[in-house]
């Protein structure tokens, strides 16, 4: 994208910051019971509504990030807070990252407001939705990250339940002599130091 | 194309509650959010009715052919003997002060989790069979007709409530929630509708003398084994005794502490205190275990679970009973044991016999709190201790639910905590002490299959360690209960990775100079961590 399509873009989204984000958060309740909603957007308390509150740091962040005009600093935080909330509700996958899909809707319909101009309109058009496509295949891997962490969960806690028995009956394995495993995993590198402190009680069956 | 999903799919099924009436409103049995339905086998252990092989979401929960008439009067006797239970239905005004303060339902979203909501469960059909008003006017007066539907909403809605008392606090009332809870299970239980991981953890305890399910001489081995850990990491051997009658004090931690990591640091903790202190105690492999279980199928099963704990004292012929780090354990100690098998007349009010203090407090249960105990001797500098050695932990405190509210256990854990380390930082103050937020997995709900909802109903917990985590740097979160220790580390590590979770002995046992240990400089904390770079007296 030009230099100068990012700066209009940037623009856009300086000016009509505050209608997004509430037009987006009110969309982003419809999804909950008109109870729950209420709480949600109601309790300015951060610590009295968890949800409500990371559901709207992550949607500032992710605005914010369109004001910016380089654009150049690392989003993912901000889509994780909604994505990592979103992957243990009672959400589908698609509606997980559904989210991104809805803030497409409402920039379009702002931005056909904004620009009279139909090259205008679709050169920013087409410079946000590209940016926006890239959140949603971000956020699919956050989601897919989360629900593999809850199952990496699910096999660490019934290792942990009996750590002491496994260790007894020499079940264990030392993970300091278990061999890197960037040799087969080229792909992520980041992932190499959590996984073998993951690793730490994990047991092979000897059987 | 046809196998496509469609735009609208997007759109979440969110639960409706129908502007007339939240009878209507629908729930389903997701996976994730409900508890598998209990193992035949246990029930037959255990002398519980009905039992059979089935599952939540069957059609046909296979109830006895009067079930209707079991639960009435159920009901029925449990309001005559329970005058709280009588009180608790017909006093709350709806006023929704406890509403948004359950973590469930500020985690989920799902309104039957607000606490007055989910005590309506209970309470509609109170009304229906017990009140003239629900007799005559039905749902004008909320009240409702008692079907298989509704049993299949207390199932799944009372098995979404971890009995941690947080909404007590706030109601006016003081209404307690938990117990309603209690009441609407231990009906369920008469017909037979108890979840797996409870009843399989009572099952045990009852056959065996711990949750786990460990035999006498593999707690032996065990506890062998974290004493040679101990010697590894020390130079100094522990030698802790079993069934020893005689013995001043008889010593019950959960068996979490035992078996589990990260509980058996703490458990190292225990032993290394009370060689160090020379303290005149038993462990004991038939009351191997300080949870009950019990407290989340009957009174009357928790009654059976806590009773072995007296038995085996006097069995023992001990002069008082000292409790780990449990959470539920003190509940039933503190609120419910002394009206259910004690008072403990035949052991003798707790003394100190490093100190002299006299536990006045525990004078009719003979049951001091390990914190208690621990903090006094503190307070009395009895102990030599190297708060530097837990230097590489930033710590938090998280006030396990039922000694914060069952027992105003607040200041103790935080007096050893700053004794044996330098940094500690507290959470907000809407998140600790008596307004607490749960782990998610109290109360038998610390299953694999229920990981979904503990995950939400952990988030306001872990929203608030995220917090320090972000302004402090904080990467230890301390607690007092097995249950917590085994539970927030999965909470951790899915909404702060990088978190680990301990209890406060295991802190003090990094931090304890024994004299045994004469001149040797330890060069690892009881994870095996090195403590190299660590100033403080063990370099002196």
């Amino acid at each position: 994208m030009s230099i100068m399509g990012q700066q209009k873009l940037a623009d856009f989204f300086l000016e009509h910051k505050a209608f997004i984000m509430d037009t987006w958060f009110e969309e982003m309740l419809k999804h909950y019971p008109p109870e729950a909603a209420r709480l949600f957007k109601r309790e300015k308390d951060p610590f009295a509504n968890p949800v409500g509150h990371n559901l709207r740091a992550g949607m500032e962040g992710i605005l914010d990030w369109f004001t910016q005009k380089k654009r150049d600093k690392d989003v993912s935080p901000f889509l994780d807070k909604v994505v990592r909330i979103w992957a243990v509700q009672d959400f589908s996958p698609s509606q997980a990252v559904s989210f991104l899909v809805t803030l497409k809707e409402i920039v379009l319909k702002q931005m056909k407001k904004n620009y009279q101009n139909h090259d205008l309109l679709w050169e920013n058009w087409h410079a946000f939705a590209q940016e926006a496509d890239k959140l949603l295949l971000m956020a699919v891997d956050i989601y897919a990250a989360c629900r593999e962490r809850l199952y990496q969960i699910k096999v660490d806690e019934v290792n942990k339940r009996v750590f002491a028995l496994l260790r007894q009956a020499n079940m264990t394995v030392d993970t300091e002599n278990v061999p890197a495993l960037s040799e087969s995993c080229h792909t992520c590198n980041s992932c190499e130091t959590e996984k073998r402190e993951e690793c730490k009680n994990e047991f092979t069956s000897q059987i | 194309m046809s196998s496509l999903p469609k735009s609208d799919s997007l759109v979440s099924k969110k639960i409706v509650m129908p502007k007339e009436n939240w009878f209507d409103a629908p729930f389903e049995f997701k996976k994730g959010t409900y508890n598998y339905g209990s193992n035949p086998k246990h029930h037959e252990v255990l002398g519980l009715p009905n039992p059979r092989k089935w599952s939540p979401t069957d059609q046909d929960w296979q109830l006895p052919e009067n079930w209707k008439e079991i639960l009435l009067e159920g009901l029925r006797e449990r309001l005559e003997k329970y005058r709280s239970l009588k009180v608790f239905m017909d006093v709350c005004v709806r006023c929704g002060a406890c509403a948004d303060k359950c973590h469930f339902f500020i985690g989920s979203g799902d309104p039957k989790n607000m606490p007055f909501l989910r005590a309506e469960l209970l309470r509609s059909i109170y009304r229906r069979e017990y009140t003239k008003a629900g007799k005559i006017m039905g749902r004008l007066a909320g009240a409702r007709d008692l079907t298989e539907n509704v049993v299949k909403e207390w199932f799944y809605y009372f098995f979404q409530c971890s009995e941690c008392r947080r909404c007590s606090v706030f109601c006016p009332f003081g209404i307690d929630t938990a117990e309603i809870t209690m009441i609407a299970r231990e009906l369920l239980g008469l017909l037979g509708v108890n979840t797996d991981w409870t009843l399989a953890s009572v099952s045990n305890c009852y056959r065996v003398g711990n949750h786990v399910g460990i035999q006498p001489h593999a707690i032996v081995d065990t506890v062998e084994m974290l004493c040679d850990d101990i010697e590894s990491i020390t130079g100094v051997r522990v030698s802790p005794t079993f069934n020893r009658k005689g013995a001043e004090v008889l010593f019950i931690a959960p068996s979490g502490d035992f078996f589990a990591d990260p509980g058996i640091y703490t458990f190292m903790g225990y032993l290394m205190l009370f060689h160090e202190i020379g303290l005149d105690y038993t462990l004991s492999t038939y009351a191997s275990e300080g949870g009950n279980f019990g407290m989340f199928v009957s009174h009357e099963m928790m009654k059976r679970l806590n009773a072995k704990m007296y038995a085996e004292a006097k069995r023992l012929g001990v002069k008082w009973i000292l409790g780990g780090e449990c959470g539920h354990m003190w509940r039933v100690i503190n609120q419910y044991m002394d009206t259910m098998n004690g008072p403990a007349d035949f052991l003798e009010v707790p003394v100190s016999p490093i100190t002299g203090t006299r536990f006045e407090n525990t004078a009719s249960t003979k049951m001091v709190h390990i914190t208690e105990f621990t903090s006094d001797l503190i307070r009395h500098n009895k102990l030599k201790l190297d708060s530097s050695r837990n230097d590489q932990y930033r710590i938090t405190f998280h006030d396990s639910c039922n000694p914060a509210r069952a027992m105003g256990i607040f200041e103790e854990p935080r007096f050893i905590i700053k004794n044996v380390a330098r940094n500690f930082f507290e959470m907000p103050e809407n998140t600790i002490r008596e307004k607490t937020f749960c782990c998610g997995s109290g109360s038998g709900l610390n299953n694999d299959e229920f990981l979904e909802m503990r995950m939400r109903g952990g988030f306001p917990r872990a929203n608030a360690v995220k917090h320090v985590v972000d302004k402090h740097g904080v990467n230890m979160l301390a607690c007092i209960c097995a249950l917590d220790r085994a539970a927030l580390p999965a909470l951790m590590h899915y909404w702060n990775p990088g978190v680990e979770v301990c209890g406060v002995h295991e802190l003090l046992g990094n931090a304890l100079i024994m004299k045994d240990e004469g001149d040797r400089v330890r060069e690892t904390n009881l994870r095996g961590e090195p403590l190299e770079g660590i100033g403080g007296e063990q370099d002196a």
